[in-house]
């Protein structure tokens, strides 16, 4: 039989995590079944590969496996051809003009407070954006884990944010998110 | 600083992630210029209604559903550093099984229609059920799985190893549905479990597969050779008929 330990240590370090890896494969997904797999499969692996855990903290490694197990699950769908989602990336001179435009938070802590429209707008914003919202704003995330977890420099991380709040406070400032550009 | 500076960093200093020095720098800035500040209490107000969002956390199924796998993997991994016992304790298992199998058993009319679908639904999800008792031989390797089979049964199941087509062969095991014994034969397609009952016929004719799906399980029954056919998966009905298919196909 294996070690017992291994795996008491694999729960109280990486599974006490599993409610923050299945609200990222469910954001990053956008479908309830195909996060549940995503999360099972990747639990699995976590599991296998466990006695090699790199990085800034057990969350952080758990959930750069989350992800990528979600990536390779997206990118599987496109090739069936399934459509990931709308991508603004085309409209971005748009949103960086109006960005420019006065704030007015009160006007945005008011629309904010409904979660609703909340919730659409941020999963309407491209995949980019929207994993390093979720990491640093739901699960707190530091920018050395995010920076881990997605795979890209601190600066990028940084970068990344910045856009992502001013694109989604534009998207609520904006009278319906359908009639966007 | 200015403000062209100051919003560079405003974000980090919203997330604490400057140093010390220069948060003080931008927190002397927004004291000053009431732009800026405008700008961070937005960012605040975004930052609360993102945290109020409620976060989608992970279902007990799914706990279970992993807890069971890893107890799956450990199993496995521990077979194969100690094949040996493994393989006695199986065999202590299944004689068990089999003699029950055999002392309880007397041959009925083979089960049909709703009757054969709760039975197979009834023996698939309890063998799901408890991980530890999927199979009574774990094996990919046919060679190993078909001969452990003989004594056990009066009729040999045909094992086909289907892992280059995507099912894989787990093992078997000795069941039952309803009062016949049946060789259980596990695969998985990607993380669906697929078993295959096999009892012996009632006639010798044979029958063409028959699909059905019941309570969300998709079911594919025949008969050849003598032998009654069963696959019962929660996959698709068309990944259960291709499975079918193989397992009909002429052996190489």
């Amino acid at each position: 039989m294996d070690d017992p330990s291994r795996r008491e240590r694999f729960e109280t370090t990486i599974l006490v995590h599993l409610d923050a890896a299945h609200n990222l494969a469910r954001w990053l997904l956008r479908d309830d079944a195909a996060a549940q797999d995503a999360v099972q499969d990747a639990s699995l692996r976590a599991f296998r590969f466990f006695d090699g855990m790199l990085g800034p903290s057990p969350k952080a490694w758990f959930m750069a496996i989350v992800r990528r197990t979600c990536l390779d699950g997206l990118g599987r769908a496109r090739r069936r051809g399934v459509e990931e989602s709308y991508d603004e990336e085309a409209h971005g001179e748009a949103l960086q003009d109006a960005a420019g435009a006065p704030e007015s938070p009160e006007s945005l802590a008011i629309r904010a407070s409904d979660l609703h429209r909340l919730h659409e707008c941020l999963e309407a914003l491209p995949r980019e954006f929207r994993e390093v919202l979720i990491l640093r704003e739901m699960e707190e995330l530091s920018y050395r884990e995010i920076s881990a977890v997605v795979g890209v420099p601190i600066g990028t991380v940084m970068s990344r944010l910045a856009r992502g709040r001013e694109r989604l406070a534009l998207r609520l400032r904006a009278p319906d998110t359908r009639k966007l550009p | 600083m200015n403000c062209e500076h100051a919003l560079k960093v405003l974000d980090a200093y919203l997330d604490d992630e400057l140093d010390p020095a220069t948060s003080a720098q931008v927190a002397q800035h927004l004291a000053a210029c009431p732009a800026c500040a405008a700008r961070l209490a937005g960012h605040h107000g975004l930052r609360a209604a993102l945290r109020q969002l409620p976060r989608e956390p992970a279902p007990a199924s799914l706990r279970r559903a992993i807890q069971s796998e890893l107890t799956r993997v450990e199993r496995a991994d521990g077979a194969k550093r100690s094949r040996n016992v493994a393989w006695w304790q199986a065999l202590l298992m299944a004689g068990a099984a089999a003699s029950l199998a055999f002392v309880l058993g007397w041959w009925t009319n083979a089960p049909r229609g709703p009757e054969l679908h709760e039975q197979l639904i009834a023996r698939h999800v309890a063998s799901l059920a408890r991980p530890d008792q999927l199979v009574a031989v774990l094996s990919q390797d046919r060679h190993v799985v078909k001969p452990w089979f003989a004594g056990k049964l009066d009729f040999a199941p045909p094992v086909r190893d289907l892992g280059a087509q995507g099912f894989e062969l787990i093992g078997g095991r000795v069941d039952r549905l309803g009062s016949r014994p049946a060789a259980a034969l596990v695969y998985r397609v990607r993380r669906h479990v697929i078993t295959l009952f096999v009892t012996r016929a009632a006639s010798a004719v044979d029958e063409a597969p028959a699909a059905s799906t019941q309570r969300g399980f998709s079911v594919l029954a025949w008969s050849a050779g003598g032998m009654r056919f069963a696959a019962i998966s929660d996959v698709e009905p068309r990944d259960l008929q291709r499975f079918g298919e193989l397992v009909r196909a002429p052996a190489e």
